[in-house]
């Protein structure tokens, strides 16, 4: 009989038993699989969010929260507090592109949706806009929409929309670009001002550097020349990976206890399996199986656990993200750029990480009870019935 | 032997399933319009809508309470730090202070709320 043959007689000569195992590891490797998809996928959108913005520094206004942080990322509505004044003494600073944002919201047909307030050829420069469809006209009575408001709403070149109670025509329909830019209407930003009783100021302002090796003097430039707050983009990130994180602890904790757990579970089926077989092991010892042959088989026998139990665990795992990820990963992110573009359904890095750690931490739980199959001597062990 | 295993099996999977609990509903969940969509524009909303958000006070002698953003509440845990509310008119018992709440009604002009705008509440429900 070969060794794998042997291996895999014994695994499944107690069948409810193996059964029961796999699941136990199944269990705690789908945990970590639904972990890692949550995870990843979401660190993945922030970080687009984060490309969309198209700025290396966000002034804000002193003392905002991460909520607003957040925000400036996700592009919902922000209370304006920074003055023009204060846009115009970053714009003198050399060697960097200011471009001001007011966050604001509309509604079309009883929904809300995003409205910026630009400096329309600033902006347009600043993220390379391509208008699909009419004009880039943004005056007193016209807007342009992205793609995603157009195709929602049946917005089409000349159709009027009502904000605030004012009319606007809708001048141009901006092409594609695939990101949140797609979902917003943009106003002229003294339009804006005006409509939403913003006064002169703004919500935030995007800062790109001409060189990025010198952001820090960037920083300390800008916070000389004005009273507010400067996060580079790497902060934003951090700041809010930092949340995500914190609500990531809670499921890492249940991850780990499911492995734990998952692992006793082995290591007390392969122990039962000790006591069972100690015939066996006492007759292998006596047809010439060394202590390595012994030890291998039963460490053999926890690897295999792991392997199926991991392959289970992995298509429970992403199965379970898929379904269950707007109920288990929701935060302060998750709450804004939709569970659905947050999670990873299929990701072979993680599928690759998971098999291999479900066969290292089973086989590591299957060491101890190996080692004691290892020590039985033939005669003992033969003796016992 | 085999029940111990099982017994063992099924608690793992009920601590799998509370710890998910846990970690998916430690805030209320809530759904309908956001404070800060309705501040924005409220005049623009026809008819009922439903706006959830985070209760800031109330005033049981007027019938009135203060809603702050659902997301702003979940994110910072606090009502006290809101820059703006949507107050409501309510007949019926009034929530708690912090409760999370769905507020069905319709907006209507009223110089009783900030803005000179209140939402006239028909249906108040705790989540």
């Amino acid at each position: 009989m070969s060794y794998w043959k042997l291996v895999w007689k014994n695994l499944t000569r107690r069948r409810s038993r193996f059964v029961f195992t796999l699941s136990a590891i199944a269990v705690g490797i789908a945990s970590v699989v639904t972990l890692l998809s949550l995870g990843t996928g979401l660190e993945a959108e922030i970080r687009k969010q984060a490309d969309v913005l198209g700025a290396n520094l966000v002034v804000t206004p002193r003392g905002w929260c991460a909520y607003e942080q957040i925000s400036v990322l996700t592009g919902e509505s922000l209370p304006e507090a920074i003055p023009s004044e204060t846009v115009r003494a970053i714009e003198r600073i050399g060697g960097l592109e200011a471009v001001p944002y007011l966050t604001q919201r509309a509604v079309l047909h009883n929904q809300p949706v995003p409205l910026v307030g630009i400096l329309p050829e600033r902006m347009r420069a600043f993220k390379n806009w391509r208008v699909a469809r009419g004009d880039y006209r943004l005056d007193g009575s016209h807007v342009v929409v992205g793609s995603g408001i157009s195709d929602r709403f049946r917005l089409a070149v000349g159709d009027t929309v009502r904000i605030r109670g004012q009319e606007f025509a809708v001048s141009g329909i901006l092409e594609q670009v695939g990101n949140r830019d797609d979902l917003a209407v943009y106003m002229d930003l003294a339009v804006a001002q005006r409509l939403y009783g913003a006064g002169d100021k703004v919500s935030f302002v995007a800062v790109r550097v001409d060189d990025i090796g010198r952001t820090d003097d960037y920083i300390a430039a800008i916070q000389s020349a004005a009273d507010v707050d400067v996060v580079s983009d790497k902060q934003l990130l951090r700041s809010v990976l930092a949340i995500v994180g914190s609500v990531g602890n809670a499921l890492q904790l249940i991850a780990a206890v499911a492995v734990l757990a998952a692992c006793f579970g082995i290591t007390n089926t392969m122990m039962t399996a000790i006591y069972e077989r100690r015939r066996e092991i006492g007759i292998l010892g006596a047809l010439g199986a060394g202590r390595g042959t012994v030890f291998s088989v039963f460490v053999g026998e926890s690897a295999v656990y792991g392997l199926l139990g991991g392959i289970a665990g992995v298509v429970a795992g992403f199965a379970f993200s898929y379904f269950a990820a707007p109920y288990i990963g929701q935060n302060e992110f998750t709450a804004f750029v939709g569970s659905e573009q947050s999670v990873s359904v299929f990701d072979l890095g993680i599928t690759i990480q998971a098999l291999v750690f479900a066969v290292l931490v089973a086989s590591l739980s299957g060491v101890y009870p190996a080692l004691r199959a290892a020590r039985l001597s033939p005669v003992e062990a033969i003796r016992y019935e | 032997m085999h029940h111990r295993i099982r017994l063992s099996f099924f608690a793992l999977g009920l601590a799998f399933l509370a710890g998910s609990a846990f970690a998916g509903f430690g805030f209320p969940s809530a759904k309908g319009l956001d404070v800060f969509d309705v501040l924005a524009d409220p005049f623009a909303y026809q008819g009922v809508i439903t706006v959830r958000g985070g209760v800031m006070a109330t005033d049981v002698g007027r019938g009135r309470f203060e809603l702050v953003d659902y997301r702003e509440y979940r994110g910072c845990r606090s009502v006290s730090c809101a820059p703006k509310w949507l107050t409501v008119l309510y007949d019926g018992k009034l929530p708690k202070k912090r409760d999370v709440v769905e507020v069905e009604g319709v907006v209507e002009k009223n110089a009783a709320g900030a803005g000179g705008f209140v939402l006239r509440a028909r249906e108040v429900r705790v989540k």
